[in-house]
């Protein structure tokens, strides 16, 4: 509601009045013959053709849902001749020595009820600028309009350049490919993502920009956020891993850089030693001695699958993607296969054994005794097998068996997951690299190194474009 | 990071440093932060610790009071106390001595307390009861889209609307609630009612629905989706199935079949996703009512207020030209509607005149029983015309109006409207406002 700052009287008693900003002055007028005086100021009606005040229309649109308003609009037309004192008016450009522009000034419509005295008793029901003022040798038509500024205000304001510093976008040393590129405004959360146990994503994480060629550092965030990690999403296998640094004694470094201006990411930058990840993989193709199929994609820490007693299920990891590497890391500290049940009972057992099918045979067994509401089953190949020997190529040649040994009760499976507790970012992106060997990876002009292969010395892997593949996980703006 | 949230008399439960989820505060930072601003500003003048000059746009005296500098080379905020328009100079509300010639620096908020109705956002934002709580959005605004847009999706995904009010932004949840008036009195103009009743368009309602949310950046797709029709809902969606019958009435009632999808860029939280699907379902499952109403000027104030967009009212007024009068005949009192239902012995074609009606002051009109006994038809012109069978020589004058009731505007006086639009017609002697008022749910 608008507050009425005047008496109401009758609707034939009431007066609108409008006031229009000059250079140093106002026009002032109303739709009386007779005028009125407010507060001292002469509000001339004879200045004003009778009836040609418009209707002050507003309008929103809710009839589908939520939205913006319509900008008002008002227009009065006004004698135009020099009898009348119009303050130094003269909207007629080719006039420009004497003009006083109209355009962009300020309107104001409101109304009063006879007897009124002060502009302190004005109701307003307009506020805007003048758009136009047509004229005509005896009239001046002035429009004006609501001013729409969100429709005249670009955002995210800030882009990739590297032109002028200004503190935020300035980046001399961006690629190319990233110069005119939008810096984004970020609200909400972005950072559950995934969870040790393997929950998948539940919240989207931030796209950012690539800023500095040469040390992978990203921008998320025209503004400061509450920054904490990133994360690579690896589309081959259609998972996230959780990115995170260490400095060359181990210790965890943080990426972030934030202040009042930005948040950035900075992946490689100074003082890192090691860039690694933490994945989750899910089953996602079954092994030759799966009894059944339909486990696959419903053990994914969501929804339970039941495995009758006697059947077996079975999986290969099938990760074959250049992305990451999990081959010979000391950083590399585990990988496991997590198993979680639900609602056991006395006398319920899992076995679990891994396959080997470059040898043929089995090369371990489990048996757990299932007695604790969501039980984790864990084999930690990390430790079964020498860290320095792990090949990421016998990871994905294994196949993995889970068979309910219990006689005549169900298990109930909530989720199978192989994490890996870290593994090395080769490359953020799919980017080949070679085994250097201790010789020169090229011997003239042909490369000598396995591709493939861990190569101990990052080297400078050309990022095509700006992919959201690699995402930051972050909460938004804050009060 | 500002404390504009806990500003002046503001009390919202929301404090700086935390991290902004609702909408309605998302749009008032959007405002704030990234619309009320001058960016790309540098200290050319360092006068004092607290005193610096820089190229504002305006020299209007106390411009930029309230608002916030950002020095970005020295990465600190500063409130602007007083700015002296004349020299383009800021005082800050504190010394920073830090600060020197040439550092990069932005405002934000530039008349954002004049220009922002905050108590409106703080109705919608606040931690206790305001209407929107518990939604949460997310979303990192990645491409570059006019501000308009950008908010205008935000109003969309929350069922909120923006609006200005003489250059004043205001929030408003399109939620039925209190009604601050209720409408009585609608403008006569040659004995109309100035009102007109119409319905949203049937185009625009469903009876099957999907909505996908949690958008993935990487992936490119939604990661998660609601969904309801007549015959199913989305699994462990608390209290969507009872949203079948809607659909049920939707198909049966308006033989409608149509299916209304929708991807949520900004909601990724389950929670606010089933709340606005719920909020979609009952307000696209039926056609609701529209009111053109015109009244006075001095009709639409009440307790000293102008009704204005974004108010709740209700609406109490007969539908179209029936009426109801008492009459009085030789001390007999008589209630009756457009068809008299006076019953009266005697002969047919009679006629009567109507000497007053009050509330269409000066109107003679001429009534004639078509069949004895079952009442009086009112003729389409006016007429002087005398009455012969109706009593000996008897005139029947109409001279109260009473309680109209026989189709109430309003559905059991009690339906909500919100106003949505407005014109003030200005008029010598005749000014009058028309409002547009939409039935919530």
């Amino acid at each position: 509601m608008i507050t009425v700052n005047d008496t109401v009287l009758d609707d034939n008693q009431l007066i609108f009045v409008a006031k229009i900003s000059l250079t140093s002055s106002y026009l002032y007028l109303c739709n009386r013959p007779n005028g009125i005086t407010l507060s001292s100021h002469d509000y001339s009606g004879q200045l004003v053709i009778k009836d040609s005040m418009t209707p002050v229309v507003k309008n929103t649109n809710i009839i589908y849902g939520g939205g913006i308003g319509n900008v008002a609009s008002f227009s009065v037309q006004i004698n135009n001749y020099t009898g009348y004192p119009t303050a130094g008016i003269n909207p007629l450009k080719y006039y420009p020595e004497t003009a006083i522009y109209l355009s962009g000034r300020e309107v104001e419509v409101g109304f009063v009820w006879e007897g009124a005295t002060t502009e302190a008793e004005i109701t307003t029901i307009f506020k805007g600028f003048i758009e136009q003022s047509p004229t005509t040798p005896g009239i001046m038509d002035i429009v004006a309009i609501e001013i729409s500024e969100l429709e005249l205000i670009q955002l995210p304001y800030y882009s990739v350049q590297k032109d002028f510093d200004n503190g935020i976008s300035y980046f001399p040393n961006a690629p190319k490919e990233s110069i005119g590129m939008t810096i984004p405004i970020l609200y909400g959360d972005a950072f559950n993502g995934v969870s040790a146990t393997g929950t998948p994503d539940v919240s989207p994480y931030a796209p950012g920009v690539l800023v500095e060629q040469n040390n992978y550092k990203y921008i998320i965030a025209s503004h400061y956020t509450d920054a904490s990690t990133a994360e690579q999403y690896i589309r081959d296998y259609d998972i996230s891993a959780i990115i995170a640094a260490y400095d060359s004694g181990g210790s965890s470094v943080s990426l972030s850089q934030r202040d009042k201006g930005s948040s950035r990411f900075n992946i490689f930058h100074y003082g890192v030693g090691d860039i690694d990840g933490s994945l989750n993989y899910y089953p996602k193709k079954t092994g030759t001695h799966s009894e059944v199929t339909d486990f696959i994609f419903s053990t994914d820490g969501l929804t339970d699958y039941t495995l009758i007693p006697s059947k077996t299920i079975s999986f290969i990891a099938d990760l074959t993607s250049d992305s990451i590497d999990l081959g010979g890391f000391s950083s590399m500290t585990s990988i496991m296969l997590k198993v979680t049940v639900s609602s056991p009972t006395t006398g319920q057992q899992i076995r679990i054994r891994t396959y080997d099918h470059s040898t043929e045979g089995f090369i371990d067994e489990h048996i757990f005794n299932l007695v604790i509401e969501g039980q984790t089953l864990t084999i930690d190949y990390g430790a079964l097998f020498t860290l320095t020997n792990w090949d990421w190529k016998k990871l994905i040649s294994l196949e993995y068996e889970i068979k309910n040994i219990a006689a005549t009760q169900n298990v109930s499976i909530n989720d199978i997951v192989i994490w890996v507790q870290r593994y090395r970012v080769q490359g953020l992106y799919k980017a080949k690299y070679y085994e250097q060997r201790g010789f020169p990876l090229y011997f003239l002009g042909i490369p000598i190194a396995e591709e493939g292969r861990y190569i101990k010395h990052y080297r400078d892997v050309a990022v095509d474009k700006f992919d959201y593949n690699l995402q930051f996980a972050l909460t938004g703006r804050q009060f | 990071m500002a404390n504009w949230i806990d500003l002046g008399t503001r009390t919202n439960g929301r404090n700086a440093g935390q991290v902004i989820h609702c909408p309605g505060y998302i749009i008032e930072s959007l405002l704030r932060d990234e619309c009320f601003v001058e960016r790309d500003l540098e200290i050319i003048t360092k006068v004092s610790y607290q005193n610096y000059e820089m190229a504002f746009a305006s020299s209007d005296e106390g411009y930029y009071n309230a608002s916030y500098v950002v020095n970005i080379t020295r990465n600190e905020i500063a409130l602007v106390n007083y700015y002296f328009g004349a020299n383009l100079q800021v005082s800050l509300d504190g010394a920073y001595a830090s600060w020197s010639v040439g550092d990069k620096c932005f405002v934000f908020n530039i008349q954002g307390n004049k220009k922002i109705d905050a108590a409106s956002f703080d109705v919608v934002g606040k931690t206790i009861d305001g209407s929107r709580k518990d939604w949460k959005f997310s979303k990192s605004i990645n491409s570059k889209t006019d501000a308009y847009s950008l908010i205008n999706e935000i109003c969309y995904e929350s069922f909120l609307m923006l609006h200005s009010v003489n250059g004043v932004y205001k929030l408003v949840a399109l939620d039925a609630g209190p009604a601050v008036a209720t409408l009585t009195k609608p403008l006569i103009t040659m004995g109309d009612p100035q009102i007109k009743v119409d319905l949203t368009p049937l185009s625009e309602v469903y009876s099957s629905f999907r909505l996908k949310y949690n958008y993935n950046y990487a992936k490119g797709e939604y990661l998660q989706e609601y969904f309801c029709d007549k015959n199913s809902s989305t699994t462990g969606a608390t209290g969507l199935s009872a949203y079948k019958t809607k659909c049920l009435n939707a198909e049966t009632n308006y033989r409608v079949k149509r299916k209304f999808e929708y991807s949520a860029n900004w909601i990724y939280d389950s929670a606010t996703a089933l709340a606005f699907i719920k909020k979609l379902m009952d307000w696209l499952t039926i056609q609701r009512t529209i009111i053109n109403w015109s009244s006075s000027i001095s009709d639409s104030i009440f307790n000293g207020s102008m009704l204005d967009i974004g108010d709740l009212v209700k609406v109490d007024y007969p539908l179209g030209k029936v009426l109801t009068y008492t009459l009085v005949d030789g001390g007999i009192t008589y209630a009756v509607g457009n068809i008299i239902t006076l019953i009266q012995t005697g002969g047919s074609n009679c006629t009567f005149r109507v000497d007053s009606v009050d509330g269409a002051t000066g109107k003679i009109l001429t009534m004639t029983m078509l069949t004895g006994g079952q009442g009086y038809m009112p003729e389409a012109s006016l007429t002087t015309s005398v009455s012969p069978d109706i009593g000996s020589g008897a005139l029947i004058t109409v001279n109260t109006v009473t309680s109209p009731t026989i189709i109430p505007l309003s559905k059991n006086n009690s339906a909500i409207f919100m106003i949505y639009a407005k014109q003030i017609n200005i008029r010598n002697g005749q000014p009058s406002i028309d409002y547009a008022l939409l039935e919530m749910v």
